[in-house]
């Protein structure tokens, strides 16, 4: 065993393993059968075996993490609230079951009827953002209506408020007219629904508001919640890591 | 082994070499997986936090699973958030704050922010040149520099640069939670059974200032539950 271009594939030759071509031609030896013709070098072929194996770790540790949620948040429009809300995992399939509120009201995320005020559209440069589109209020990601800058001051979320003439006058400026017949329409489908699954109708609502949604705007949203029969709210907030 | 006809000729008589797996196509699959795994992965968690109904214009409120008649409480305990801090109300109840949360000083009022908040807000704030954010994130030199506080360059910098691009956040005081809890710990030690709060605020006051204070009010540190009942005045002040 004195031949060093033997194949030992323990790793302590370069090429161990590899063919014994290719061996032959790194290590510069004149190949045997070359015939007068000048041929380009072999090329040592690169181990993938390793980038595998890089491979399946990446994949395994992206499948341990991996986590979806029954609600998404597609609009780039709308930046959630962080809270300190971290409930226990698995405590909200109980908690349904049971019938009962977390006792800390802080809760896992439900599938139900979704209300969403985002933020204005800005388009982000240099200097002061510039705004597209105003906020929208939406439900079930179904635009319902837009609301209008009070001051004209760009770039403050705070600023936004419910155009007057989508305000229901009978009850005095707090309910929004589009944004109630929207709800009652989301209720009669929930109640069917309800009715076959032999449930009877909760009034759950998911409110997921932009971090800069004035309050005015937001307790409107709640009272036409309310008026339409969803009376039991929910805000979706952003867990901490 | 079988050999291509033009490999033949490399063929060594005493070679024995081991027959290599073809594990391209397996790692095109394993992109593949990473990639949609990756775009299906939702990267922000959420939580819910449960909401009383307002107190006015409930409605129907037919159906719900909520029980408000029997949460609303004797101490009907207020926080009123105004431009300049919060204040605590009740009713029936002595409590020091003011009743109608509008009256001289809040009782908590605003704190200053820290320098490291105010830039971290610039820095984060999409709106700002990268010349700015690059004199924001330079060191400061040594301790003395940095005990100047409200004299410190770069907090100046980022106010400056906050007021033209993120105007929402070029205040430089921040509503104090800690201490707002403080007052709530020592509440709640005087009704110890009372779990229930109504948040007032300024038209004007913020959504994230609303989740802070529920944050503030549902447990202490320790894990002692305040008041997690959280129900909205509809009649905002101001």
């Amino acid at each position: 065993m004195t031949d060093t271009n033997q194949n030992v594939s323990d790793g302590s030759q370069p090429y161990a393993g590899w063919p014994k071509s290719v061996q032959e031609s790194n290590a510069g030896k004149k190949r045997k059968n070359e015939r007068g013709r000048r041929k380009l070098p072999h090329t040592p072929p690169l181990s993938i075996t390793s980038l595998t194996d890089a491979v399946t770790l990446l994949l395994v540790y992206l499948l341990s993490t991996f986590a979806t949620n029954p609600i998404e948040v597609k609009d780039s429009s709308i930046q959630l609230p962080r809270s300190v809300c971290n409930p226990e995992p698995g405590s909200g399939e109980e908690q349904r079951k049971l019938g009962v509120r977390p006792r800390d009201g802080c809760g896992e995320v439900v599938e139900t009827t979704i209300v969403m005020i985002t933020g204005p559209k800005v388009r982000n440069g240099t200097g002061a953002p510039e705004v597209l589109a105003p906020p929208r209020i939406a439900v079930n990601s179904e635009p319902i209506l837009e609301l209008y800058d009070k001051t004209d001051e760009k770039n403050v979320g705070s600023r936004y408020r419910v155009k007057p003439e989508d305000h229901d006058a009978e009850s005095g400026g707090w309910v929004i007219k589009p944004l109630r017949d929207a709800l009652k329409k989301a209720r009669e489908l929930k109640e069917v629904g309800a009715l076959r699954e032999g449930e009877k109708f909760d009034g759950k609502v998911i409110i997921l508001a932009d971090k800069n949604t004035p309050y005015r705007v937001l307790s409107e949203v709640l009272v036409t919640c309310g008026e339409s029969g969803f009376a039991d709210f929910r805000f979706a907030v952003i867990k901490p890591d | 082994m079988a050999k291509k006809p033009s490999e033949r000729r490399h063929r060594d008589e005493h070679s024995d070499e081991p027959l290599d797996l073809d594990v391209t196509p397996f790692l095109n699959i394993m992109f593949m997986l990473i990639l949609s795994i990756i775009a299906m992965t939702s990267w922000t968690q959420l939580a819910m936090l449960n909401v009383q109904a307002p107190q006015i214009g409930g409605g129907e409120g037919s159906g719900s699973g909520g029980e408000p008649t029997e949460q609303l409480s004797q101490l009907n305990l207020t926080v009123f958030v105004l431009p300049d801090g919060f204040n605590i109300g009740a009713s029936g109840a002595t409590l020091d704050g003011n009743r109608d949360g509008r009256s001289g000083e809040p009782l908590v009022p605003k704190t200053s922010k820290s320098t490291d908040q105010v830039i971290e807000e610039a820095l984060g704030c999409a709106g700002i040149d990268v010349r700015t954010k690059e004199s924001l994130r330079l060191p400061l030199g040594g301790d003395e520099a940095r005990r100047k506080g409200a004299d410190d360059p770069r907090r100046k910098a980022a106010l400056a640069a906050l007021s033209v691009s993120c105007p929402a956040y070029a205040d430089e005081f921040t509503y104090d939670y800690s201490t707002l809890q403080q007052e709530l710990i020592k509440i709640k030690k005087s009704f110890p059974d009372e779990e229930s709060m109504i948040v007032s605020a300024d038209g004007d006051a913020t959504y994230d200032v609303i989740v802070q204070i529920m944050d503030a009010a549902r447990k202490t540190s320790d894990g002692k539950i305040l008041f997690p009942a959280v129900a909205f005045a509809a009649g905002v002040v101001g």
